[in-house]
């Protein structure tokens, strides 16, 4: 091993995304402009995630794209950075679906295309890619290797 | 030489890069893509391989 890097994931690559999207049973629209969600901002959660400290409640419901569930009510909007970056919008509540199949914050849905955008990234370069799923930890490991 | 990246990601998305088998600066080359592809570098540790010479490193891995 010679060097060992964090990142901070963010959501940059449209096709990769709509591939972790399709693997878990969902997709992504591109170019629809409002999700799905409750409708009406209530002001009951000020967690530290809470949504409106990123951004203005008039705001949500609109996106850039989103990405839908057969098994969800609810619908992910995803909000276009100026630095080219999506933020991903969703309302949690538990009728709308959403946690169940994504997890909670999305992260599943992170991870999944997270991985998706590293084997693409890697394969490009030559290396055949191995995912393994550590079902204890949550974790998920691609091995990458080139000769 | 055989190079292998394990790219580990953790239930919240973000991951962590480890090269294996590929000394000296050189590796850094490596994981600039998918660093880039992923999102923002939070930290960026060297381990003791990285200042070995390429060569010294193949053969310790041809003895092993």
């Amino acid at each position: 091993m010679s060097h060992v890097v964090v990142i901070e994931l963010q959501v940059k690559d449209l096709q990769a995304l709509g591939e972790a999207a399709k693997q878990m049973g969902g997709e992504l629209v591109i170019g629809q402009t409002t999700y799905k969600w409750y409708g009406r901002w209530m002001d009951d959660y000020h967690g530290q995630d809470a949504a409106y400290r990123k951004m203005n409640p008039e705001k949500f419901g609109k996106c850039d794209h989103a990405v839908k569930h057969p098994n969800c009510q609810y619908e992910i909007g995803l909000v276009r950075q100026e630095d080219g970056s999506f933020t991903v919008l969703a309302d949690e509540w538990g009728a709308g679906g959403l946690s169940q199949v994504f997890g909670k914050g999305m992260q599943k849905l992170k991870q999944r295309y997270g991985a998706c955008v590293a084997a693409k990234s890697m394969r490009r370069q030559g290396f055949s890619v191995k995912e393994v799923a550590d079902e204890e930890t949550g974790y998920l490991r691609l091995v990458c290797s080139r000769t | 030489m055989s190079e292998r990246i394990i790219i580990r990601i953790d239930p919240s998305g973000n991951p962590t890069i480890k090269v294996e088998g590929h000394p000296g600066p050189g590796c850094k080359d490596i994981t600039k893509a998918v660093e880039k592809a992923l999102g923002t570098v939070v930290s960026d540790k060297t381990t003791n391989e990285y200042s070995l010479p390429a060569q010294a490193e193949a053969s310790r891995h041809v003895n092993c």
